[in-house]
Parts: structure tokens; C-alpha cells; sequence
């Protein structure tokens, strides 16, 4: 059932970030193109082509934000429309578990998620690359190739690598559930459900900013003397950091999952 | 006969500390057509969405064959809200498809004969039909399942007298004899004459399940004239 759920999700989603993602990528094709062309280079004799290339980078800005802010409220707003509004006497009395129901829609978040970020920052390098003149490109990889040779990748390096990217991945799905958390929190309000709603959201954000930066500052209180006293080596503590971090991390997201779980089985408030 | 809904003590309060529905016993028996009647506010969709597990009830227990309402009670359970749940991008082709991924039981044969005779197109998508159309594609995504119960809140309300024969003439024709339907509505006197038995509902309590033939027999009154007795202002 879950992959099935999972299919009409998909199919019920990708059309507008689809889109929102295909106007992205056509923008940079469109750039990367005059770039490499000898129109771009006249931008400066001709102020027809100094307004298009000023509209156009206005575009794909525009673009870039819109998908950004698309692919974080979007979803959120399906999950509230589809399980919290009408279409809930649906959902809900399908032959599937509120399980199932919170995965199909957080894994389609996520893939599509990862397929903006990656559109989004494959387009802003595609297009700095495409501005770099033909004859400095050569340079360029060369100064990359240098700079990577240059880092020391052992064993630990490697880690932290693995570690970022994880807590990454964490952290991204701790603001999945954040958002979920919070939209099941306001349903339960009588009246004004999506102002309450925003209102938990903001809440829970403070109330995570406030305790984080408590956090960090006993991490500059307590823990850099004692890395400094030990000599600790910046890559232990960057493990140990990236370690804690996803440890928070997860405990947040499972912490956000259960509440939203909890209530959508036992508190469903559908009007 | 065995019952396929069985309520003992249900009670539902909720924020305000008011018992909605305050300690129901009640047991509906398989191959039975019921009216749940009573005034509003008088606690029929709150059962209604407790048996469909919309609601988790605050003491007792409903069962469903048995179940208490989860995955499997879902399984056997069609259910007519009162709301449109149709999302307005789907086609009503998608609908077709949907209700065949997620239910069994689900006949779309019978489903796009009943289209195909109201007219309707399978290529239409939701938003571009009237809110009279919506409910009849609703109503015939309900009732082309082969389920063992069907729960139907307000089937008859806000459409047309035309479009309300129709509807009770979908329930008849799709009702199926081991299984049970409950009707709940207002406008009795349009569907009583399906209905094998009546049950009236008063702030949160069963005050009176009976078959219509008794109600008739003995108070020698239609269901509708009897109702409006019982719950004379």
C-alpha cells in the first residue's frame, strides 16, 4: 500500500515542481548558451542586449527563488490539503496506516527536494562556469585539481565527509517533520487552523534557535578550552561535532514524526 | 443473524467536556438498510466518524465485523461523507483508478456503466464539474464497491428531487443483501421507503431502533410523521 500511495502522490505532485524545475534548467540552458556566444560580448555596444541580459538574470533569480520557496511550502500545504481538509475523509478511510500515509508524502518531499537542490546549484555553477572566457576554463580545472590534491584525504576526511552529507540529510528531514508536526498541531485548533499552524511553526523554530544558542555557547565555554587544553585535533572535533549534531538532529525528527503520527491517529480533527 | 456493527458504551467528548455521544449501545445486524435520524447536533456524525475511525471514541468500543475500526474494518467499510473529496486536478478517470488500487472490493465496470449513463466523462477532471456532478461521481465511486457495509452521510442533500431519485435508485440497485447500509439525513420522507429500520438518535443516546414495519404498525405513522413526534420543539 505504501508504494501505492506513494505512486499517486507522485503523480498528483510532480506536475507544478516539474515545471518549476524544467523553467530552471531551461533558463541555464538559454544562459549557458549566450554565454558561450558572441552575443553576450556585446553587451556593452548594443542596450538591447544589456536590458535582455539584465530581464534574463532577473529570471533566472526569480526562478531559482521561486523553486526554492515551491519545493519548502508545496508540500506542506499538500500534506495539509490532502490528510487535514476534505480530501481527508479520503485519505483517512483508505485501508492504509497514518504510517504509511506520513512516508508517501515525506519520501516524495524529499526526492523532490534533493532533485531541486540539485537543479538549483547545478544551474548556478553551470551558469559562473559559462561565464568563465573559453580560453580560462583550462585554468580553472587546473586550480580545482590543485586545490583538491592539496587536501589531505584520509581516512578521516572522508568521514567527515560521509558525516556532513548524513547530517545534512537529517537535518532536512527534521524540518520535513518539523513542518508536518506543525500543521498537525493546528488542525486541532477550532477556527483560524493554518494561522495556527504558521504560529506552532514559528514557536518551535525560537524555541530550537533559543536552546541552540545556549548550545553553542557552552560549546564555546566549556568545550574549545577543553580541545584546546587536550590538543584535540580539528578533525576529531569536527567528527565529534558532526556526530552530535546528527544525534540532535534525530532525535528531533523522530520526536516531530511521533507527534504527528500520535495525532493524526488519535486526534484527527476533519470538519 | 450477525452483527456487523456493535457498539457498547461508546462515548465521545470533546474539548468542551460535553459527551456528544454519551454511553451508545447499538447493534446493526448484516442484510439491513438503516436510517440514523435525529436532529442536528445530536451526535450522528460523530458515531459515524467514530465506526469509520475518523474519531477515536473517549470510553467503549465500536466494531466492524468484529474489528475495532483500523485497517482491516477500512477494508470492508465505503463511506459517503457529507463533504466532496475529490481533488480538483484528478480526472474522474483518476478516481477510477485510485479506488481500484486501494480497494478490493472496487468494481470499476460498474462504476463507468453508471457514468456512462449519467453522462459523465471519464476525461472530465474534477474542478471542470458542477458540485451536483461531484457528488454523483462520489456517490458512484461509494457505491460500486462490493463492500460489507456502507455509511452515508447526507446522500441526498443539496441536490434536486431528479438527481435524488437517482441516488436512491444507485443504492438500491448496488446494495447487495448480506450487506448494510446506514443512511443518515434529514430529508426522511425521501428515503424511508428503502429503509428496513429506523434509528433515532437524541443528544448522544439511541432513543428508539425499531423496524419501519413496526413503526407503521403500531403508531400507524410514516417514519417521517413519527420522527417529527419524537423530536417535536
Amino acid at each position: 500500500m505504501l508504494k501505492k500511495l506513494f505512486v499517486h502522490e507522485w503523480k498528483d505532485s510532480w506536475r507544478l515542481v516539474g515545471i518549476m524545475n524544467l523553467i530552471v534548467i531551461g533558463l541555464t540552458l538559454i544562459g549557458t548558451f549566450f554565454l558561450n556566444n558572441e552575443t553576450w560580448n556585446a553587451m556593452d555596444k548594443n542596450e538591447f542586449i544589456a536590458v535582455t541580459v539584465v530581464v534574463y538574470m532577473m529570471f533566472f533569480i526569480a526562478s531559482i527563488a521561486a523553486l526554492s520557496m515551491v519545493v519548502t511550502f508545496y508540500f506542506y500545504i499538500r500534506f495539509y490539503r490532502n490528510l487535514y481538509t476534505d480530501q481527508g475523509y479520503l485519505m483517512h478511510t483508505l485501508p492504509v496506516t497514518a504510517h504509511q500515509l506520513i512516508w508517501s508524502k515525506t519520501f516524495v518531499a524529499t526526492i523532490w527536494m534533493v532533485i531541486s537542490t540539485v537543479v538549483m546549484v547545478g544551474s548556478i555553477f553551470g551558469l559562473v562556469f559559462a561565464a568563465i572566457p573559453g580560453e580560462e576554463r583550462g585554468e580553472f580545472w587546473r586550480e580545482m585539481s590543485e586545490a583538491f590534491a592539496m587536501m589531505d584525504f584520509d581516512g578521516r576526511a572522508v568521514v567527515i565527509v560521509v558525516l556532513y552529507i548524513l547530517a545534512i540529510i537529517v537535518g532536512q528531514l527534521s524540518n520535513v517533520f518539523m513542518g508536518y508536526a506543525s500543521i498537525s498541531i493546528g488542525q486541532m485548533f477550532k477556527k483560524q487552523k493554518v494561522l495556527g499552524a504558521i504560529g506552532v511553526y514559528i514557536g518551535i523554530y525560537m524555541l530550537i534557535q533559543t536552546v541552540s544558542s545556549y548550545g553553542m555557547m557552552f560549546v564555546t565555554m566549556f568545550i574549545d578550552p577543553y580541545v584546546m587544553e587536550t590538543s584535540m585535533e580539528a578533525d576529531n572535533f569536527m567528527i565529534v561535532f558532526l556526530l552530535i549534531l546528527m544525534l540532535i538532529s534525530g532525535l528531533l525528527t523522530t520526536g516531530f514524526y511521533f507527534i504527528t503520527h500520535y495525532i493524526m491517529k488519535n486526534k484527527l480533527n476533519l470538519e | 443473524m450477525s452483527a456487523l456493527v456493535e457498539c457498547v458504551g461508546l462515548t465521545k467528548c470533546y474539548t468542551n467536556g460535553v459527551p456528544a455521544v454519551a454511553g451508545l449501545n447499538l447493534t446493526i445486524e448484516k442484510g439491513h438498510i438503516v436510517g440514523l435520524l435525529g436532529p442536528n447536533g445530536s451526535g450522528k456524525t460523530t458515531l459515524i466518524k467514530m465506526i469509520n475511525g475518523l474519531l477515536r471514541p473517549t470510553e467503549g468500543a465500536v466494531l466492524v465485523n468484529g474489528n475495532e475500526p483500523g485497517v482491516e474494518t477500512k477494508k470492508v467499510v465505503s463511506y459517503l461523507p457529507e463533504r466532496t473529496y475529490l481533488e480538483a486536478q484528478r480526472t474522474v478517470a483518476d478516481m477510477l483508478a485510485f479506488f481500484e488500487d486501494f480497494y478490493e472490493d472496487f468494481d470499476p465496470e460498474r462504476a463507468k456503466d453508471m457514468l456512462a449513463s449519467l453522462g459523465i466523462e471519464t476525461k472530465a477532471r474534477m474542478k471542470t464539474l458542477s458540485k451536483g456532478t461531484k457528488e454523483k461521481v462520489q456517490l458512484i465511486l461509494v457505491m460500486s464497491r462490493r463492500a460489507e457495509l456502507f455509511i452515508l452521510d447526507e446522500p441526498i442533500a443539496g441536490v434536486d428531487p431528479a438527481a435524488r431519485d437517482y441516488i436512491i435508485r444507485t443504492i438500491i440497485s448496488n446494495y447487495n443483501p448480506e450487506a448494510s447500509v446506514i443512511i443518515c439525513t434529514h430529508l426522511i420522507s425521501d428515503i424511508e421507503n428503502i429503509l428496513d429500520d429506523v434509528v433515532f438518535i437524541k443528544q448522544g443516546q439511541i432513543v428508539l431502533q425499531m423496524p419501519v414495519d413496526d413503526i407503521r404498525e403500531k403508531h400507524g405513522k410514516t417514519v417521517d410523521a413519527y420522527f417529527r413526534e419524537v423530536f417535536a420543539c
